[in-house]
């Protein structure tokens, strides 16, 4: 009777460690998957547009990456006066990211715009606009 | 002494059948349970990499009344390709229709980076240029490991 209960006893307790096991795994994986999303997300790019100005229907402006983080201009759009935007590798392509901490000056041409007043600029989240000057 | 051999032995038996029982419901509840959480993890990760932003300048949102036609530029800036039949507009909290969907600069699919021009006609509201307006746009995401994460966002623009 007594050997009998103890074999159950240690059946039932050997699967109870079991599942504390799986579930601890669980648990492992979900942070591990939690920290992952976190390395995926490392949030908005930061950038300024310093100024712009037109000039025989070129666009000139100076925009630099106040961020931590590279910014592709193949992800960088443009929109003038509220147009609908153009993506800046298109019109520039001597360089094809910003740095952090760099500053470019960038050349828009034919982009059809003449005396604009506003340029905006957003890429990936991150935004900002300028007067023309 | 035979009859208590007989009798241990039952009850070894039983023992051994009760527990046999307990343990395969305990791994029975235990595997449905994980599979719940699994899901509730895929789904937000899928969320995580679900994101979009306004791509064009939010201070100068083209509206005509006439044509009931706001224009407005979306960047799916995360990580998953987003759906364009399955996209969401709410303008100063009203419903709305999105009539005409197109991808800029001649993309097919709405990968990270691409930017989709949405027109849309918020019902039965009337706008006027300068005015400032709240949207909501909410975006899909095709599905990631059979589930598709959602993300939505909301801004302020004015209308020209």
């Amino acid at each position: 009777m007594g050997g009998s209960v103890s074999i159950s006893a240690l059946i039932v307790g050997t699967a109870l460690l079991g599942i504390f096991a799986l579930a601890s795994l669980s648990l492992n994986n979900s942070a591990i998957t939690a920290s992952e999303v976190l390395e995926e997300n490392p949030g908005e790019p930061e950038m300024r547009l310093i100024n712009a100005s037109e000039a025989n229907g070129t666009i000139h402006l100076n925009i630099t990456n106040s961020g931590d983080e590279p910014i592709s201009f193949d992800k960088t759009w443009f929109s003038i006066d509220g147009s609908s935007p153009i993506r800046a590798s298109d019109y520039h392509t001597q360089t094809t990211v910003l740095f952090a901490g760099e500053t470019q000056h960038i050349q828009l041409t034919g982009t059809g715009f003449t005396s604009p007043t506003r340029l905006f600029v957003a890429s990936m989240g991150g935004q900002s606009g300028v007067s023309f000057s | 002494m035979a009859d208590g051999g007989a009798s241990e032995l039952i009850m070894l038996i039983s023992g051994l059948l009760v527990a046999g029982i307990v343990t395969t419901l305990l791994i029975a509840s235990w595997g449905g349970l994980a599979t719940t959480v699994e899901t509730a993890q895929t789904q937000v990760e899928a969320n995580s990499k679900t994101k979009a932003a306004l791509a064009g300048d939010p201070m100068q949102v083209s509206w005509n009344q006439t044509s009931c036609n706001l224009t407005l530029q979306i960047q799916n800036t995360g990580n998953l390709e987003l759906t364009t039949d399955n996209l969401g507009v709410i303008v100063n909290g009203t419903g709305s229709t999105i009539t005409q969907t197109q991808l800029l600069d001649n993309s097919s699919v709405w990968v990270s980076g691409e930017v989709a021009e949405l027109y849309v006609c918020p019902t039965g509201i009337t706008m006027t240029a300068g005015q400032e307006i709240i949207v909501t746009v909410v975006v899909q995401s095709e599905p990631y490991q059979g589930i598709s994460g959602q993300h939505s966002f909301s801004e302020v623009i004015r209308l020209v």
